[in-house]
């Protein structure tokens, strides 16, 4: 299982990657949309982490580029934000992201299990 | 607005002068049919002609005056006045009267009026009729003079006070008038120009907080990450008193990040920003998916009552309406939770419907509002026991409940319940019923 952890905060990357490693994932990182994309195109993961405030790219971007492509349209997307206000969610349930969360109610052992449960 | 007002003032000056003359010279001509009268119609047209001059041309003459030489222009027109009054005086033939020395009044009154009106002072409505009660004086002596008829002077002086009553009181009511104008223009210059600066405040506060909740979820994000992981992982060998110390600190993490979150929506709240995305749902639905977010308390059970028959669906906004129910539903949880001494609590959620309305209610087990106290829950930080609050929570949660709730045009009110509380959602039937 590969997952693609979009996130621009080193950190933050750090914690999420070391959890989906911890139990056993590949994971794959990019730093910003522009990135995010390329790296779709190059391999497909079974999850996409995705956080929205990112350079070069917002993650609503490149989450609207994934849900109208049909290549990554089946892609469960998990929204990750920090800065996640009613606007976000909404744009993000329009665009079908499959899961919203805030940074701060969750753990990064919280995100793998969600992860897994997308993709069982 | 000091030149506006100058100006304004002479006008009305000219005005009362104006006035003054065409009682005076239409008081003149009508006279001049009086058995005995000395004028003749060369006072009448001296009269008339000045007049006319006030109006056409000497408010012109005045106004430019005043804009070049404003001290000069008084002095002119004291000593026009001056002259044009003896003028009339020598043609009638009044300064063989023995009242002569009352032409002095309207001079002297007629110099503190254009004064008075030099400033901003509401005691020129005083000289004004003093001035009038002068040229009065005046009219009688030159008729006395003239006449040696002090009935008809007296007669004559009764209409004048009257109309010099009604004038005074109608530009009394102009200045009034303008005043009020001027001033409610200048408040309202003044509102619009608060209300721009706090608009702006306002979105500068706002995205002050859109950026610093952005920020402060990092570390947060970061120190809950890291302290989860270390406990997960067991790399952390904890004793009891350890184990408590770090549950605190996981408590106060998670307050933290909530009270970021709510801080967040409460200033998207307070822009306005927050948008709805309403449709027909089946409230029941809504309550299983704020049910599934709920994080389970071993002390604490939550039973979720089906509705006797199936409901008619709701008006409301899916994602923002879970979270009220995601808020209602914890809060009764945690209150239950602490007043379990032990004993596991229950909170439940059962439904009924009115004629516009399908309610939830959330009762639980916990301590109780009293009932001053009700009110004050839905407010910002509500501190009606901060001890309780502070242990978990943010303090915005019912007042976003509310809000989120008055958006989507239903209600939530709160009442006690067998000793603990219910929380009660009024959701408004969608259009059509099911």
């Amino acid at each position: 299982m590969k997952v693609l952890i979009v996130e621009d905060h080193p950190e933050i990357a750090a914690l999420y990657t070391e959890a989906f490693k911890a139990r056993g994932w590949d994971v794959e990182r990019a730093e910003s949309g522009a990135e995010a994309l390329n790296m779709l195109a190059e391999s497909t993961p079974a999850v996409v982490v995705l956080d929205l405030f990112l350079p070069r790219g917002h993650g609503i971007e490149v989450l609207s580029e994934m849900k109208s492509n049909p290549q990554y349209k089946k892609i469960p997307v998990i929204v990750v934000s920090g800065r996640l206000s009613h606007e976000e969610i909404d744009a993000a349930k329009g665009l079908e992201a499959e899961v919203i969360l805030h940074k701060t109610e969750i753990t990064p052992f919280d995100l793998v299990q969600t992860a897994q449960k997308l993709t069982m | 607005m000091r030149e506006t007002e100058a100006r304004w003032r002479l006008e009305i000056a000219t005005k009362v002068e104006l006035f003054y003359w065409a009682l005076l010279i239409g008081y003149v001509a009508i006279v001049s049919w009086w058995p005995g009268f000395v004028a003749g119609w060369d006072t009448v047209i001296f009269g008339a002609v000045y007049t006319l001059y006030i109006p056409v041309f000497h408010r012109r003459f005045m106004s430019a005056l005043l804009k070049y030489q404003p001290h000069l222009a008084t002095i002119v027109d004291e000593l026009m006045g001056l002259i044009l009054i003896s003028v009339i005086i020598f043609l009638t033939g009044a300064w063989t009267s023995p009242f002569f020395f009352l032409y002095f009044f309207p001079i002297l009154f007629s110099t503190l009026l254009h004064r008075g009106l030099g400033r901003v002072s509401p005691w020129w409505v005083v000289i004004t009729e003093l001035t009038l009660l002068g040229v009065m004086a005046f009219d009688a002596a030159v008729l006395t003079g003239i006449l040696s008829n002090t009935l008809l002077a007296f007669i004559n002086i009764g209409a004048l006070f009257l109309i010099a009553g009604i004038v005074t009181s109608v530009l009394y009511n102009l200045e009034e008038n303008w005043r009020a104008k001027e001033e409610a223009e200048r408040a309202q210059r003044l509102a619009e120009s608060a209300a721009d600066k706090l608009r702006d405040l306002n979105a500068l506060k706002n995205d002050f907080i859109a950026v610093a909740t952005h920020e402060l979820s990092t570390p947060i994000t970061i120190a809950k990450g890291r302290l989860s992981m270390a406990l997960d992982e067991g790399k952390i060998k904890l004793s009891e008193k350890d184990r408590h110390y770090f549950d605190a600190v996981t408590t106060s993490i998670n307050r933290l990040g909530a009270l970021v979150r709510d801080i967040l929506t409460v200033s998207r709240l307070d822009a306005g920003l927050v948008r709805l995305v309403t449709g027909a749902y089946p409230v029941e639905q809504i309550v299983k998916m704020a049910l599934k977010k709920i994080p389970a308390d071993v002390r604490v059970r939550v039973v979720h009552e089906a509705p006797k028959r199936e409901l008619p669906k709701a008006e409301l906004d899916a994602s923002k309406t879970t979270e009220v129910l995601e808020k209602v539903i914890e809060n009764a949880v945690k209150f239950t939770a602490h007043h379990s001494d032990g004993k596991r609590g229950t909170v439940t959620i059962r439904y009924s419907t009115s004629a516009e309305h399908i309610l939830v209610h959330v009762d639980d087990q916990g301590p109780g509002i009293a009932a001053r106290d009700r009110r004050k829950i839905f407010e910002r930080f509500s501190q009606i026991d901060r001890s309780r609050w502070e242990q978990q929570g943010s303090g915005l949660g019912l007042y976003i409940a509310k809000e989120i709730m008055k958006l989507t045009k239903g209600t939530i009110e709160v009442a006690e319940y067998k000793g603990g509380t219910r929380f009660t959602l009024f959701f408004p039937l969608a259009e059509g019923g099911k």
